[in-house]
């Protein structure tokens, strides 16, 4: 059954005018393949065009259009509206814990603002390479992962850890560390463990494995998380620390 | 601000996360010494009651010096591993985690105060009454 | 603006909704309410025996009193509460290892069937010091 009507309630809210959110409901006739996002689009251009959402790609490669849909953050580009047939209404509201520009579309800023403190880039051997860097496929394996981040913060916005305190570096920007830092090409491996080694870097992580559960692109930002605790915990301990990058 | 906090707290996130595991294998350990020592070793078996603690029961035990010594130690892992991660769960609040400090010192007195209480508590068992 | 009322945040769509709720979700949640009531417990705990250390007719009575059927549920529960803390601090030690992070809800249910025994396990240990009665907090 993937065809019919279908309630879907949005979680309205405009900063500027309310004090509270609500929530709307909207009959929407739901077609074989459609998307959350068609659903999206059929409510703004032929029921309410106050509704507020944000979308870029329309398939799953730009992470915009990460929201809580039906309990579970995913992607509405992604998500297949028929599956939710069989149940009496779909709830869609924006990424929880984070500041609510309007309606489904939230302020990415803090998000990428922990994403920076982790130094997102590669930091090479000088002199750098004429070409570019050379790595084997075995040598590209570790990071064959992380690398495929979209950054859409569903696993950021999924942690109660990273909710509550608002320091806490949080999954997607701690799974990009850990991107660079297997990185066979960078060279800053103590500078990223310093970074990443705080009460409110790995240690901050209970292992509660939302992240893992929401994650679109399927990644397990707790197992890239776990190894750089056991790299800075080990070095912390036992470990002598190499000189620093000067 | 942010960089400045992160420093202070490298050392001590490493030891906190370190100790409260080594305290949990401990625990486990201690407390099935210390159920077992309580509840089912008979030391004094002419007290009548078996199941029934009683005060000479408690008091024939501690004689010897490593019951002591169970009983001490199993109470300072207790407090180590509970305020420890009740710390754990106090940082995991904005409004803790600005006040590192503050939060630390009282959990250390806490736990210091709360050691040297259940020592005391033992001395009349130690003593015979 | 950040939305801050308890009806959003524990709501029907929020991840704390019981059935939006995950495996690792409902362990964490566990662990953390058994740990804060271990620690309330130890409180309570040196309390009762300080009450009680003075002399050994205080301490004999004090005894006599925690056999009583109230304890005694106290003391099933206490028993549940320290294996499922125990089998579950495991677990995370086991992921501080490095070891079957993938597998985590696998991890889950063989550590939670291992507490089960234990749990039976325990009972059937304090049974006949609870049901003869007496025993101890």
């Amino acid at each position: 059954m993937t065809e019919g009507e279908l309630l879907v309630k949005i979680q309205r809210f405009d900063p500027t005018v309310d004090r509270q959110p609500y929530w709307q409901s909207y009959r929407v006739d739901i077609k074989a393949g459609m998307t959350v996002l068609d659903a999206l689009f059929e409510i703004l251009n032929h029921q309410d065009g106050t509704l507020s959402f944000r979308y870029c790609c329309r398939a799953g490669v730009c992470g915009s259009c990460a929201m809580v849909i039906g309990g579970k953050i995913r992607l509405a580009c992604e998500t297949q509206v028929g599956q939710f047939m069989g149940r009496k209404e779909l709830l869609l509201s924006p990424l929880p814990h984070q500041k609510v520009v309007k309606d489904l579309a939230v302020d990415y800023e803090h998000f990428f603002d922990r994403m920076k403190q982790t130094k997102p880039y590669l930091i090479g051997q000088e002199p750098y390479p004429e070409k570019e860097y050379v790595q084997t496929p075995k040598q590209r394996e570790p990071i064959n992962e992380p690398i495929d981040c979209i950054m859409c913060g569903a696993c950021t916005s999924s942690c109660t850890v990273a909710w509550t305190n608002s320091e806490y570096l949080g999954p997607a920007a701690l799974m990009k560390a850990y991107r660079f830092y297997a990185d066979t090409r960078d060279i800053a491996k103590d500078e990223r463990l310093d970074i990443i080694e705080s009460e409110n870097g790995v240690y901050r992580c209970h292992t509660i494995f939302n992240c893992v559960e929401v994650c679109p692109k399927k990644l397990n930002p707790t197992e890239t998380i776990q190894r750089l605790k056991i790299k800075a915990a080990k070095r912390r301990l036992f470990g002598r620390r190499r000189r620093p990058r000067s | 601000m942010a960089e400045e906090r992160i420093a202070t707290t490298k050392v001590a996130g490493t030891w906190a996360w370190f100790v409260q595991r080594l305290s949990a294998v401990l625990l486990v350990l201690l407390l099935g010494i210390h159920l077992y020592v309580a509840h089912f070793m008979d030391l004094d078996s002419h007290t009548g009651d078996e199941a029934l603690i009683t005060f000479e029961d408690v008091s024939i035990r501690l004689d010897q010096l490593v019951y002591i010594v169970v009983d001490y130690g199993m109470l300072a892992m207790v407090l180590l591993h509970g305020l420890n991660g009740f710390r754990t769960v106090l940082f995991d609040f904005d409004m803790f985690a600005k006040r590192k400090k503050t939060v630390d010192v009282g959990l250390w007195a806490l736990g210091i105060a709360t050691l040297l209480w259940g020592i005391v508590i033992l001395f009349p068992f130690i003593t015979g009454g | 603006m950040k939305i801050g009322s308890l009806k959003w945040l524990f709501g029907r769509n929020s991840e704390f909704w019981p059935t939006n709720m995950k495996t690792g979700m409902w362990a964490w949640v566990g662990h953390r309410i058994t740990g804060l009531v271990l620690v309330a417990y130890v409180f309570l705990h040196l309390s009762f025996l300080s009450t009680a250390s003075v002399g050994s007719g205080d301490f004999n009575s004090l005894m006599e009193v925690t056999s009583q059927p109230l304890f005694v549920a106290m003391d099933f529960l206490l028993v549940i509460v320290v294996i499922y803390h125990a089998m579950n601090g495991a677990r995370v030690v086991m992921f501080d290892l490095g070891l079957g992070i993938r597998h985590q809800k696998l991890v889950f249910w063989i550590c939670m069937a291992i507490a089960a025994v234990l749990i039976v396990g325990g009972i059937w240990a304090i049974w006949d010091l609870i049901f003869v009665p007496s025993g101890g907090a």
